[in-house]
C-alpha cells in the first residue's frame, strides 16, 4: 500500500494539555488578599463543583452528597441519600471492587484513586477516596467518556499498529525535535535488520548510521523544512540507507505530518517508504545510456523528438536531435520548450494529436506516413511515436521519430507495380503459392491459398505451415521443409487441411531461396485429389482385375477340365480342388474340399474352420458339395471374409459340376439307350425285313394266286364259251330250235360265270392294290362301238333301244381303253337291268376339259336313302320287284375304283320311277 | 385266207381256235409249245401267229422275243391270247413284240373278226 500522492491535510490533532500548562508555569503568582472562605460558601462551591462528592461516615452512612455525584448516582437531589447508607440503597454494589477499595481505604487510612467501572450502570468512574478516622470523603468523576475515548484511541493506536504492520513499506514516526524515530512498524525493523530494542538504545545515532553521507545534507534540510511547515501535507524524499548488514538501498518516502508542538508548527511525521533501488539502479543505467543515446541521438539521420505531456491534451518539445533542426532549418531554441502546436503545420495537426493521442490512450506505439511539402520537394516519411510512463503508469512523454522514406516510396511504386504483377501473376495460378521464412512466418502467397484453406490473409500472415497439416503428415512436412532449407528443394505429398477440416491430397515443392544471406522457402502445391482418385480406382480396379482375372482363369481351367475329363471322377474332383485356393484372394490361407457321389477329395491342407463358404450341386442321381476354408480366423466384417465375387464363382463352379456330372450321366444313359435302340432297332428290322419279305411273299402268292386263279378260272369258261358259241354259230352242224334255246341258256350262264370270275379277279385286283391302268391312246367312239355290241344283244332281248350321243369334239383319248370298255359295259348293262321300258342312251360330251360319258335310263331309278350305299361292293339294292338282279353286286364298286384310277370320277343322279344317270369323267 | 400258226398248250383252246379259223376258211398250223412254235413260225413264214402268253417252258414273252429275234419273221404279226393273269401283263406283252391281244376267255362270235383286222 503506497500513500497515494495528493495532497491532503491530516484532520485530527494530536491531544496534549502539557503545551498550555507549560506556557502558564512561566507567570509569575500573584499574592492577594482574600477572606477565607465561610463553611457555607465552601459547601455551596463544593455542592457546585464538577465532579462528584460524598462524604461518607465511618457507619458508611451518606453525610454529604453533592449535586453532581446525586446525579450521578442517580438521585433527583442529595437529600435523597443523606442519612442513608450505601449498600442499602446500592445492594448491588456489595462485593464490587469499589466496596473493596472503599473499605480498604478506611481501613488503612490511605487514600486511593483507582478507576472502576461499575458495571450495573456500565459506566466507568474515576474514584478519589480520602479517608480520615471518622468519614470517608469521595471524589467521583464520571469518566466514562474518557475511557471510551481512550479505549477509541487504543484501539484505533491498536489499528494504526495493525496496519502499520502489514504495510509492505516501512514505516516510521520521526520526531524532528528528538532527531529519532519513535515508532517503526515491524517492516521497517526487519527491513534494516535491527530489534526494536536497538533502535531504542541507538536513539538518533541510529539515523547517522542509516543514511548516506551524501545524502545527510538534503535529509537534514528537509527536516528543517519540515519544522518550518505549519501545513500538513505530503512530502516525498529519496535517499539511500544502509541496513544492518550493510547493504545500500534506495528509499523513496511519502512523509506527513503527524504530530504538531503547542505552537502549531509540526514535531513529528509519519513516513512510508518503499524500496526503489531496482528503480534506482535503472535510473542510472538509463541516465548513462542516455548519454550514449544522446550520442547516437545526434548522430543518426532520422528526425528524433521528445515530447512532454501537457494539461489540455497539449505537447512540449523536451529535445529534437539534430536531424530534426536540419530538416526543419529551426534552432534549438525555436524549439525546445515550445509547444509542439507551434512547431508542427496547423493542416497536419489534427492527424499527428489524434495520433499521439491514440498513443497515449492505447499504450501501442503509433506509426503513420506522412507526406510533407518541403522547399526542397515532396518527401514521404515514416512517423513512430511511443509513449513513454513513469512507473505510474502515466505517460509522461512521447518520443517521436521521423524516418524519410521518399526514396524508397519510389522504389515501393516500382515494387508495388512489379508486385502487383507478380501477385496477378501469382493469383492466377492454379495451384496454391506460398513463400515464407526459416521461422515459418508467411511473406507472400496467393488468393488461392485463402481459397482453398478457408483461412483469410490476416490468419496466414499469423499461421505457421505446419497449421495446415495434422498428424503423422505434421511430422513428414516438417522433415520435407528441413529438406528444402538443408538441400535447396524437396517436394512432397500430403493433406492439405482446410480450416473447416477438409482433407484435400495435395502435391508440394518447395525450393530454398536466399535473399540478403537469410534462406526462404518458395514453392507451391497443386491438388492432386482427381490424381489420386483416379490412382485410388486404378489400384482398386487393377486389384478387382487381378482377382476377376484369377476366377476367370480357375473357371476357365474347371472347364477345360470337364471337357477332357474322360471319366475318372476323383482325379476330376481332385485337379479342381487344387484350382481353387488360386483363384481365392488369399491363395495361402483358402483350402478346398469337393465331395461326389462317394467321391471326396480335398487340398492336403484342408481343415474345418468358421469361415467356409460352400456350394451344393446335384444331378438326377447324386448330391455333390464343394466347400472353402479360409485357414485363419479373419476378423469379422460385415460380410464377411469372402468377396462377393468368390461367392459367385462357388456356386459357378458347383453350376458347372452339377451340369457337367448331370451330362455325364444323361450321356451315359443316353449312351445304354442308344445300344438298347439300336438292338431293338436292329432287332426290329430283321423283324420288318423278315415281315417285309414275308409281305413279298405274301404279295407274291396272291399274285401268283390270283394269276394262277384268273388263269385256271378262264381256261374252262373259254372251252364252254367257245365251243357253245360255235356250235350255236351253227359250225360244227345244223341244230334244232330246243338244241339252239338250250346251248342259248347254257351259254348265258357260262357268260354269268365269266362276268361273276372277272368281277371277283378285279376285285381281289383292287384290293390286293394290283390294278394296273394302261394308258394308251384309243379312239373312244370305237371303245363305245365295242362296249355297245357287247349288250346289244341283251338290250335287244328286252327290246330296249341304245342310242348313242356322242359329241363332235370326242376322238382320241389317252387312257386304259379295256378298262373304260368295261365301265361303260357294266353302266349300260346296269341301265338295261333296270329298265323295262324305254330308252337307255349313252352320250359322251367333251365338258370343262373332262371326257364326260354318261348313260341315262328310264328305269325305276335310285332311292335317295340308297345312294350312299350304291357303290360299296357287295351291296345290291332291293327294289321291291320280285326277281332279285343278277350280279355279284361288285359292279359299280369296280367301276368306281376303275374310273379314279383312270383319273376320273363317277356320279349318279336319278328320281326314283323316272331312271336314272350315270356319268363317269375320264381327264383329257 | 391265211396262214395262221397258233402256239396253245390247252388242246380245248387250241381245238377251239383252230375250228373257228379254219371254218373262217384260214389254214392253221399248230404248235403245243414255245420252241416248236418258233421253228415252225420261221419255217412256214405264217401271216399270223397267235401266241398263248400262260405256256409251260418258255413263257410267252420269251417265244414273242425270240421270234422277233429272227428277221425273218419279225414282220408277223403276233396275237398274244392272255388269261390277264398277272400285273403288267399287257404291257408285257407289247414289249416283247406282239402286235396286240386277246382276252380269254375268247368270245366266239367276235374272235374271227378281231384276229382278221391283223390279215
Amino acid at each position: 500500500m503506497r500513500a497515494q500522492p495528493k495532497a491532503r491535510r491530516p484532520n485530527s490533532r494530536g491531544k496534549s494539555n502539557s503545551g498550555k500548562q507549560n506556557a502558564s508555569a512561566t507567570k509569575t503568582a500573584r499574592v492577594k488578599r482574600v477572606r477565607p472562605l465561610a463553611a457555607k460558601q465552601f459547601v455551596h462551591i463544593l455542592e457546585h463543583i464538577n465532579d462528584g462528592l460524598v462524604v461518607l461516615d465511618k457507619d458508611w452512612y451518606y453525610v454529604f452528597v453533592n449535586e453532581k455525584a446525586a446525579k450521578m448516582l442517580q438521585r433527583d437531589k442529595p437529600s435523597d441519600l443523606i442519612g442513608k447508607h450505601i449498600w442499602t440503597e446500592y445492594p448491588e454494589g456489595v462485593g464490587h471492587p469499589f466496596q473493596l477499595a472503599y473499605e480498604k481505604a478506611m481501613k488503612e487510612q490511605k487514600s486511593i484513586v483507582f478507576e472502576d467501572h461499575y458495571e450495573p450502570w456500565d459506566l466507568w468512574f474515576e474514584n478519589r477516596v480520602y479517608p480520615s478516622p471518622d468519614s470517608l470523603l469521595i471524589l467521583f468523576t464520571d469518566i466514562t467518556e474518557r475511557k471510551r475515548m481512550e479505549q477509541l484511541l487504543k484501539e484505533r493506536q491498536h489499528l494504526l499498529q495493525k496496519i502499520l504492520d502489514t504495510e509492505p513499506g516501512t514505516v516510521y514516526i520521526y520526531d524532528l525535535e528528538e532527531r529519532r524515530n519513535v515508532y517503526v512498524n515491524r517492516h521497517w525493523l526487519s527491513e534494516f535488520g535491527y530489534t526494536a530494542e536497538e533502535t531504542q538504545a541507538m536513539g538518533d545515532e541510529l539515523l547517522l548510521r542509516i543514511f548516506h553521507p551524501d545524502d545527510l545534507e538534503m535529509i537534514s534540510t528537509h527536516h528543517e523544512n519540515w519544522k518550518q511547515t505549519d501545513e500538513g501535507d505530503i512530502r516525498e524524499i529519496e535517499y539511500r540507507v544502509r541496513t544492518k548488514t550493510g547493504e545500500w538501498r534506495w528509499l523513496h518516502s511519502h512523509e506527513t505530518a503527524f504530530l504538531y508542538d503547542e505552537l502549531g508548527k509540526v514535531r513529528q511525521i509519519l513516513g512510508i517508504s518503499y524500496e526503489v533501488t531496482p528503480r534506482r539502479a535503472a535510473q542510472e543505467a538509463l541516465r548513462q545510456s542516455e548519454q550514449q543515446l544522446g550520442l547516437i541521438y545526434d548522430a543518426v539521420s532520422d528526425i528524433i523528438f521528445l515530447l512532454s505531456i501537457e494539461p489540455d491534451d497539449r505537447y512540449r518539445f523536451v529535445s529534437v536531435n539534430k536531424a530534426f533542426l536540419q530538416a526543419t532549418g529551426l534552432k534549438s531554441d525555436q524549439v525546445v520548450g515550445r509547444f509542439a502546436d507551434e512547431i508542427i503545420p496547423p493542416s497536419s495537426q489534427p492527424l499527428v494529436f489524434g495520433n499521439y493521442k491514440k498513443s497515449i490512450q492505447e499504450k501501442v506505439p503509433v506509426i503513420w506516413e506522412e507526406v510533407s511539402e518541403y522547399p526542397a520537394g515532396r518527401k514521404t516519411a515514416i512517423v513512430t511515436i511511443n509513449a513513454v510512463y513513469n512507473e505510474a503508469g502515466i505517460c509522461t512523454h512521447l518520443v517521436g521519430a521521423v524516418h524519410d522514406i521518399t526514396e524508397r516510396k519510389q522504389m515501393e511504386e516500382i515494387v508495388l507495380k512489379e508486385r502487383d504483377f507478380s501477385d496477378a501473376m501469382l493469383n492466377s495460378l492454379p495451384g496454391v503459392f506460398y513463400f515464407y521464412d526459416q521461422t515459418g512466418k508467411f511473406l507472400r502467397w496467393n488468393r488461392n491459398l485463402e481459397i482453398v484453406s478457408g483461412y483469410s490473409g490476416e490468419e496466414i500472415a499469423r499461421m505457421n505451415p505446419l497449421d495446415f497439416f495434422v498428424g503423422a503428415e505434421k511430422e513428414y512436412i516438417a522433415q520435407r521443409i528441413q529438406q528444402v532449407f538443408e538441400n535447396g528443394e524437396s517436394d512432397a505429398e500430403a493433406n492439405f487441411v482446410s480450416k473447416k477440416g477438409e482433407r484435400i491430397p495435395y502435391y508440394y515443392t518447395g525450393s530454398r531461396i536466399d535473399i540478403e544471406g537469410f534462406p526462404y522457402l518458395i514453392g507451391m502445391g497443386i491438388d492432386i485429389s482427381q490424381r489420386k482418385r483416379a490412382e485410388e480406382e486404378k489400384v482398386q480396379l487393377l486389384g478387382d482385375l487381378k482377382e476377376r482375372v484369377k476366377e476367370l482363369t480357375a473357371l476357365h481351367a474347371t472347364m477345360e477340365l470337364l471337357q477332357h475329363d474322360r471319366g475318372g471322377t476323383a482325379e476330376l474332383l481332385q485337379a479342381i480342388a487344387d484350382l481353387i485356393p488360386i483363384a481365392w484372394q488369399y491363395p495361402a490361407i483358402t483350402a478346398a474340399r469337393l465331395v461326389f457321389a462317394r467321391n471326396e477329395t480335398q487340398t492336403s491342407n484342408f481343415i474345418r474352420t468358421s469361415w467356409m463358404l460352400s456350394a451344393h450341386f446335384s444331378t438326377s442321381r447324386d448330391d455333390g458339395l464343394i466347400e472353402v476354408a479360409y485357414l485363419r480366423e479373419a476378423p469379422p466384417e460385415a460380410e464377411g471374409p469372402f468377396l462377393a465375387e468368390e461367392r459367385r464363382l462357388i456356386d459357378s463352379l458347383a453350376d458347372m459340376l452339377g451340369l457337367h456330372f448331370e451330362r455325364k450321366q444323361a450321356e451315359e444313359e443316353l449312351r445304354k439307350l442308344n445300344l438298347e435302340l439300336e438292338q431293338r432297332i436292329a432287332a426290329r428290322t430283321e423283324e420288318l425285313a423278315a415281315a417285309m419279305v414275308r409281305a413279298q411273299e405274301s404279295d407274291r402268292l396272291k399274285s401268283a394266286f390270283l394269276a394262277s386263279m384268273s388263269h385256271e378260272l378262264r381256261t374252262p369258261l373259254n372251252s364252254i364259251i367257245g365251243f357253245t358259241g360255235v356250235i350255236l354259230q351253227g359250225l360244227a352242224g345244223p341244230l334244232n330250235e330246243e338244241q339252239t334255246k338250250q346251248l342259248n341258256m347254257t351259254r348265258d350262264s357260262a357268260r354269268h360265270l365269266l362276268a361273276l370270275i372277272n368281277d371277283v379277279l378285279d376285285i381281289s385286283k383292287i384290293e390286293a392294290g394290283q390294278l394296273v391302268i394302261l394308258k394308251r391312246p384309243f379312239d373312244m367312239r370305237q371303245a363305245i362301238e365295242s362296249a355297245l355290241r357287247i349288250v346289244q344283244p341283251l338290250a335287244q332281248k328286252k327290246n330296249l333301244p341304245l342310242a348313242t350321243s356322242i359329241g363332235t369334239g370326242v376322238s382320241t383319248v389317252d387312257n386304259d381303253r379295256r378298262r373304260v370298255e368295261q365301265v361303260l359295259i357294266n353302266l349300260v348293262n346296269n341301265a338295261i337291268k333296270f329298265t323295262e321300258r324305254g330308252e337307255v342312251s349313252i352320250e359322251c360330251q367333251i365338258r370343262n376339259g373332262w371326257l364326260e360319258t354318261s348313260v341315262h335310263d328310264h328305269g325305276i331309278g335310285i332311292k335317295a336313302e340308297d345312294m350312299g350305299r350304291l357303290f360299296k361292293p357287295f351291296q345290291q339294292i332291293e327294289t321291291g320287284l320280285a326277281r332279285s338282279h343278277e350280279g355279284t353286286g361288285l359292279g359299280l364298286s369296280i367301276c368306281k375304283h376303275l374310273v379314279k384310277a383312270m383319273g376320273g370320277e363317277i356320279t349318279v343322279e336319278s328320281q326314283w320311277g323316272v331312271g336314272s344317270s350315270f356319268k363317269f369323267t375320264l381327264p383329257l | 385266207m391265211a396262214k395262221i400258226l397258233i402256239i396253245e398248250d390247252n388242246e380245248q383252246n387250241l381245238y377251239l381256235e383252230t375250228f373257228i379259223l379254219q371254218k373262217n376258211g384260214h389254214e392253221i398250223i399248230q404248235a403245243r409249245n414255245g420252241e416248236t412254235g418258233i421253228a415252225l413260225a420261221s419255217e412256214t413264214l405264217p401271216d399270223l401267229i397267235l401266241l398263248d402268253i400262260q405256256l409251260p417252258g418258255m413263257d410267252g414273252y420269251t417265244v414273242a422275243e425270240e421270234l422277233r429275234k429272227n428277221s425273218k419273221i419279225s414282220d408277223i404279226p403276233i396275237i398274244a391270247v392272255t388269261s390277264y393273269a398277272m400285273t403288267g401283263d399287257r404291257e408285257r406283252i407289247l414289249e416283247s413284240g406282239c402286235t396286240s391281244y386277246i382276252e380269254k376267255p375268247i368270245n366266239p362270235d367276235t374272235f374271227h373278226m378281231e384276229i382278221a383286222q391283223f390279215l
